[in-house]
């Protein structure tokens, strides 16, 4: 019985053809750092409490190994082959770019972590470096996903550990805060996508990128079909806008960002924007790229708005997490000007900002944790006042963070921000509107990046400040601050070899459809 | 090996950083060894990269080393790049070759000889290295650069460096003042190369010096006078030539290791050297083959005559600096670049020699700077090498065989030929030849006054009753770098032998063939057929003359003293500018006398006749120097003579007439805005703009109630906003 069942269900060699090889070797930094989180939770159930620093150096391997994996692994490819795991992965040289900076950010937080950690008092290392790899999984995921399906269960898999990781200090009620607000928003914003995601499939029948891109360009969206689409995009970007933090999606940020711990808040920052962003690049140039009148105006509106009010509400900030979260919103703002304007320059131009934006964040959020007390002193903008006394090397760096995010040159900000800005020139029409106001609130948001460099270099401390007595950070946070001020200066300088190299990745972008017929 | 030159330029940035960055960590000591090697090791690399020819010819010649494209504005590139050629490795030579000597001599002249009778660290003795360092970094960045923006970058930051050293006694308001200065004057230069740089890249589409300037694009119209003349302000603002010249008296209240390195061999020459490295440019620009060598006499005779009078020696080194780069220019600007680059390396070496024994002397007689407090010191022991320093570079200075200077001075002179016939290699667009002889006697007249004034100087320093000072001997390495200039100052000549060989001339080979008309060369070799026994006469004797003079009038007689009558212009060292602080603090209001604050009543003063040396702090104690006041009586002679000399003394007034011509109409301006203007913008942007920003920031805050029911209110909001959109986008279809 059960072998004539097994006899009719005999899979033939045509079959596996037909379902086409499984290309393992595409998703080598997934199986690195997805499998060390289980290496990672094993180890710390079988280590010593002595030998727990362990872990942190296990796992810093493991993802700088998985981000250097992007360069062996089984990829790019070009042309009719450029997906694989029957469509749902993308295998090009975006995803090598991205890969870099998104694991390589996880790699280097996790760096730092151990300072921070031993310094707030948190024994519970094992779960940290495990959830952190996952979210890190979860992010490199999202920047391949070429399938609706992949790409939701990326986001739900990097959020889900940020989720935890941002409640994760034990004895602070901010942080506890900080993580349930983040999981009750970002489920509110996960339905509106799921929802949207299941509208697409209901008009184009299918969740993956390419099918749906080919339908969209094959069949004018009129009719109630129009319908179902426009509003599949509609509730998709409400998902989006959410994560990237657009104005009015964005109010969550600060109150996470503030109450996480801060190398969380960093990946949170960098690592999240830097894969929504991704799947952004993916998705409205890819996928909806046949509708582009559609979606345009959205986007068009949410980053002015953004841009506005992001740098705005910086302004009368107190708190440097928090400034530096609006920071995050308003360059959030920055970038959707790269989607807007999307020409050839905005495409290489806003991987080339994403990649300057990686490494000035991380720059300002090293100093910051650096600097940060025990119980959470240290992070008023006041408590920088006389930081160049106390920590020259700091107070320098965070400088060059800030004057990079201001966009002063020869830092990698000015590049990036001309790059998007020039673009949004070159498209034309209404899109100069948008480099208008990216240049006026670049203005504002100068002052309120001046004033920290202020604070740090001509501000007396009113008295002796609580973070006095921090002492000099450890080997590794000074590695990470150095890898990241180097990156600051070094991609600002020899801006054209970053550029090259974005241009190569940006190619790809709105080019999914080329294996349809597979 | 033409790569070393990248290591030329890299090391003594480095010494700059290391310095810069962990200085406070490093020994005193530390610092200066390492800014000194670092420029020693860039030195090795350069001779390396200049025994190329020996090694392969293929690569010498060659742009483009180090090749790194910038893109920045759409296609157009921007290629960075650096060059070993003839001109840049000799100019790399000189620089890293001098500046190492002078680094040298630096560790023991910014010591003091203290109380107790040992040598104590200047204030910020690491930071002068650093800042050392940062200037022979910036000048090989200038002179190796392949392209004209790179050269921006070397050109920038040598005024910033100059600006940082002239005024590195910071607590000296006059040396402040004096380092304002150049950089303002500089800063002109800077605007001229800037537009100039864009004249050329706009017409030819190219910044580098191989494809820009020998493009056909740039033709031969008016875009190349254009580019030919911004050039030029930029070359006459670096080398202090008329009329951007008044910078550079005023830049010797610097460290004298500064003056000798920066505004001696090797910053102010970076004008000639602009001029040689555009040569295809300004060969054949019609405007600038008559400009330039006129520019060039007229500086070269007006410095000379200033010098006259001076009786600060620094002061008169300063103008004969200025003196001597007039000739480079008049060479450079007839085509015998050879001529000029002559001049230029011999000039390096002889006038850093004179620079260091003033400097020698100065530091031995603890600060002091006026000429009229010296004398007789040939016989002391302790200013021995300095001495001898001292009378080579003089001899040399003064065209007298065998020296440097007689060399280089008469391939310069031989240039123009005396009695207006055309010579070999004339260039007809340029000035008649007529023209040519009366610059060429203008020569030979400051070549005169050279003389008279460089054995005046001798003659006040070394001669005469011996000074009340007491001088103390200066550390060894200052004496050893004497002794290895003054080497250099009487063997540098023999590189070219007119008549005999001319080893220029086969160095400069790679570059003569980029610059010709048809056949012709337009570059003018140094004369090696035949000798102008008539001029090479009358150039030595003008030299011979102005010694003889000199030393006659005083020794023979009275002029010494009548000297001692003269208004005088002589910094002030530190110590005397703070022990004067000091003493006017205790009466009250009295103004601080600063020497070169050259207020318009100052300078009337002056040339009325009127003493202007204030009580002077003394130095030896024991008896007052001060300078007998002139009694009033009525005397055209003397009358004429003082205002004569006031006017010399003050480089004929050209401060005073800048100030009236721009200053004070800068100033009027200025108060204008600051008083009209200035409050009420400044109200409109702070009131207006940043209070909309932060009343916006303040209103916008109130969204931020920390209610996550609100945030999801907030997503609901857009969300229903994006609904409305796309039920309108639905509708209208």
């Amino acid at each position: 019985m059960i072998s004539s069942i097994l006899a009719q269900v005999t899979i033939t060699q045509a079959d596996l053809d037909k379902l086409g090889k499984v290309e393992w070797g595409a998703l080598w930094p997934a199986w690195l750092a997805g499998g060390g989180v289980l290496i990672v939770l094993l180890a710390d159930l079988v280590l010593p409490k002595t030998q727990r620093w362990l872990l942190s150096w296990v796992s810093f391997v493991l993802l700088a190994l998985a981000a250097a994996s992007s360069f062996w692994m089984d990829m790019p490819r070009t042309g009719s082959n450029a997906t694989v795991f029957q469509n749902m992965i993308a295998a090009d040289e975006m995803s090598r770019f991205l890969a870099i900076i998104v694991l390589g950010v996880a790699a280097l937080i996790v760096l730092a972590s151990p300072d921070y950690l031993s310094r707030i008092g948190i024994e519970a290392t094992g779960e940290y470096y495990a959830l952190v790899m996952a979210a890190a999984t979860g992010m490199w995921l999202l920047t391949v996903a070429a399938h609706f399906m992949v790409f939701f269960v990326a986001l739900e898999l990097f959020s889900l550990a940020l989720y935890i990781l941002c409640g994760f200090l034990p004895r602070s009620i901010r942080s506890h805060e900080s993580g349930f607000k983040y999981f009750l928003l970002s489920s509110f914003a996960s339905a509106f996508l799921l929802y949207g995601i299941a509208l697409i499939f209901g008009a184009t029948g299918s969740t993956e990128y390419g099918k749906i891109q080919a339908y969209l360009a094959d069949n004018n969206i009129a009719g109630n079909n129009g319908i179902l689409v426009l509003f599949g995009v509609a509730m998709i970007t409400v998902g989006f806008a959410f994560k990237i933090s657009a104005v009015p999606f964005h109010m969550w940020t600060p109150d996470v960002y503030e109450g996480a711990p801060t190398p969380i808040t960093a990946l949170m920052a960098i690592g999240t924007k830097a894969a929504i962003v991704a799947a952004f690049l993916r998705v409205y140039p890819g996928v909806f790229g046949p509708i582009s009148d559609q979606w345009k105006p959205i986007l068009f509106v949410l980053a002015i708005v953004t841009m506005i009010g992001g740098n705005l509400l910086a302004v009368s900030q107190f708190n440097i997490k928090r400034l530096l979260s609006y920071s995050a919103v308003a360059h959030a703002g920055y970038l959707m000007i790269g989607l807007v304007a999307d020409n050839t320059l905005s495409r290489s131009g806003l991987l080339f900002y994403l990649l300057g934006y990686t490494v000035m964040t991380l720059a300002a959020f090293a100093v910051v944790m650096a600097v940060e007390g025990p119980q959470g002193e240290g992070l008023q903008i006041s408590d920088y006042a006389g930081l160049h006394k106390r920590h020259p090397w700091l107070a320098g760096i965070m400088t060059i963070a800030l004057l990079s995010l201001a966009g002063i040159p020869p830092t990698v900000g000015f590049f990036g921000k001309a790059f998007i800005f020039g673009a949004a020139i070159q498209s034309g029409g209404w899109n100069i509107a948008l480099a208008l106001v990216g240049i006026v609130t670049s203005v504002i948001a100068a002052y309120y990046y001046f004033r920290i460099i202020i604070q740090m270099y001509t501000a007396q401390p009113a008295s002796e400040p609580a973070t006095a007595r921090i002492g000099r950070p450890a080997a590794s946070l000074g590695f990470v601050l150095a890898v990241a001020v180097i990156g600051t200066l070094g991609l600002g300088i020899l801006a054209n070899f970053a550029l090259d190299w974005a241009n190569q990745a940006a190619a790809v972008i709105g080019q999914i459809t080329t294996n349809r017929g597979s | 090996m033409p790569e070393a030159i990248g290591l030329v330029v890299l090391l003594p940035l480095l010494g700059f950083l290391a310095i810069a960055l962990f200085g406070p960590r490093m020994s005193q000591r530390g610092a200066a060894y390492l800014a000194s090697g670092a420029v020693g090791l860039a030195f090795l690399a350069a001779v390396v990269t200049a025994l190329t020819p020996l090694i392969s010819s293929s690569n010498w010649g060659s742009y483009g080393l180090y090749k790194y494209d910038w893109t920045l504005s759409g296609s157009w590139k921007v290629t960075f790049g650096l060059a070993a050629d003839p001109l840049s490795v000799i100019m790399a030579l000189v620089v890293t070759g001098v500046g190492f000597l002078i680094h040298v001599y630096s560790i023991g002249y910014m010591t003091e000889l203290g109380e107790d009778g040992k040598r104590h660290y200047e204030k910020d003795y690491r930071r002068f290295f650093a800042y050392l360092n940062l200037f022979v970094f910036a000048m090989l960045l200038l002179i190796t650069a392949d392209n004209f923006i790179w050269l921006l970058v070397g050109w920038g930051n040598v005024g910033l460096s100059s600006f940082l050293l002239i005024g590195f006694y910071k607590n000296k308001p006059s040396a402040v003042a004096a380092a304002r200065k150049a950089f303002v004057m500089n800063t002109i230069g800077d605007v001229g190369l800037l537009l100039g740089m864009f004249v050329v890249i706009a017409n030819t589409g190219s910044a580098s010096f191989s494809q820009a300037l020998n493009s056909p694009n740039l033709g031969g119209g008016e875009w190349r006078e254009w580019a030919a003349m911004l050039l030029l302000i930029a070359a006459v603002a670096k080398s202090a030539q008329f009329p951007l010249q008044t910078w550079l008296p005023d830049a010797m209240e610097g460290p004298t290791p500064v003056s000798a390195l920066i505004h001696a061999a090797t910053m102010v020459t970076a004008g000639v050297y602009l001029i040689v490295r555009c040569h295809p440019l300004f060969g054949e620009s019609t405007v600038a083959t008559i400009v330039v060598p006129i520019i060039g006499a007229f500086t070269a005779f007006y410095a000379a005559t200033c010098a006259l009078v001076q009786t600060d020696l620094k002061r008169v080194l300063a103008y004969s600096t200025m003196s001597q780069l007039g000739y480079m220019f008049m060479a450079a600007g007839v085509g015998a670049y050879e001529a000029a680059m002559f001049h230029l390396v011999a000039h390096a070496f002889f006038k850093a020699l004179l620079f260091l024994s003033a400097g020698s002397i100065i530091h031995s007689l603890g600060g002091e700077q006026d000429m009229r407090n010296m004398g007789g010191l040939r016989k002391n022991p302790a200013t021995r090498t300095a001495w001898i320093g001292f009378t080579i570079g003089a001899l040399a200075l003064s065209g007298i065989p065998p020296f440097a200077g007689f060399f280089s001075k008469e391939a310069i002179l031989g240039s123009f030929p005396l009695f207006g016939q055309v010579t070999h290699h004339y260039n007809p667009i340029g000035l008649e030849p007529m023209y040519l002889s009366v610059i060429g006697w203008v020569g030979l007249l400051t070549a005169f006054m050279t003389a008279f004034y460089m054995f005046r100087a001798y003659m006040l320093v070394f001669e005469g009753p011996e000074t009340r000072l007491h001088p103390h001997s200066n550390p060894g390495s200052m004496n050893f770098v004497l002794v290895v200039l003054s080497f250099f100052s009487v063997v540098g000549g023999f590189l070219a032998m007119p008549g005999l060989w001319n080893l220029l001339h086969n160095w400069f080979q790679p570059l003569l063939k980029t610059f010709h008309r048809g056949d012709e060369e337009l570059w003018f070799p140094i004369q090696t057929e035949r000798l102008e026994v008539v001029e090479l006469a009358l150039g030595v004797g003008a030299g011979v003359a102005g010694i003889v003079l000199a030393v006659g009038l005083y020794s023979l007689t009275r002029q010494r003293s009548a000297d001692n009558l003269q208004p005088t212009l002589t910094s002030h060292t530190e110590e005397q500018v703070r022990a004067e602080e000091a003493s006017s603090h205790s009466r009250q209001g009295a103004p601080i006398f600063t020497p070169r604050a050259l207020d318009e009543a100052e300078i009337r003063r002056v040339i009325a006749g009127r003493d202007l040396s204030p009580t002077r702090p003394e130095a030896s104690g024991d008896q007052p120097r001060l300078r007998p006041v002139l009694k009033k009586r009525l005397n055209p002679v003397k009358l004429g003579r003082q205002g004569l000399t006031g006017f010399l003394l003050y480089g004929w007034g050209f401060d005073l007439l800048y100030n009236l011509l721009f200053a004070w109409p800068g100033n009027l301006t200025a108060k204008f805005i600051a008083r009209f203007v200035e409050p009420e913008t400044e109200k409109a942007v702070d009131y207006g703009l940043g209070g909309a920003a932060w009343e916006g920031s303040k209103a916008s805050r109130k969204t931020e109630t920390g209610l996550a029911r609100n945030y999801a209110l907030g997503i609901l909001f857009g969300t229903v906003a994006l609904l409305i959109y796309v039920a309108v986008q639905t509708v209208q279809r």
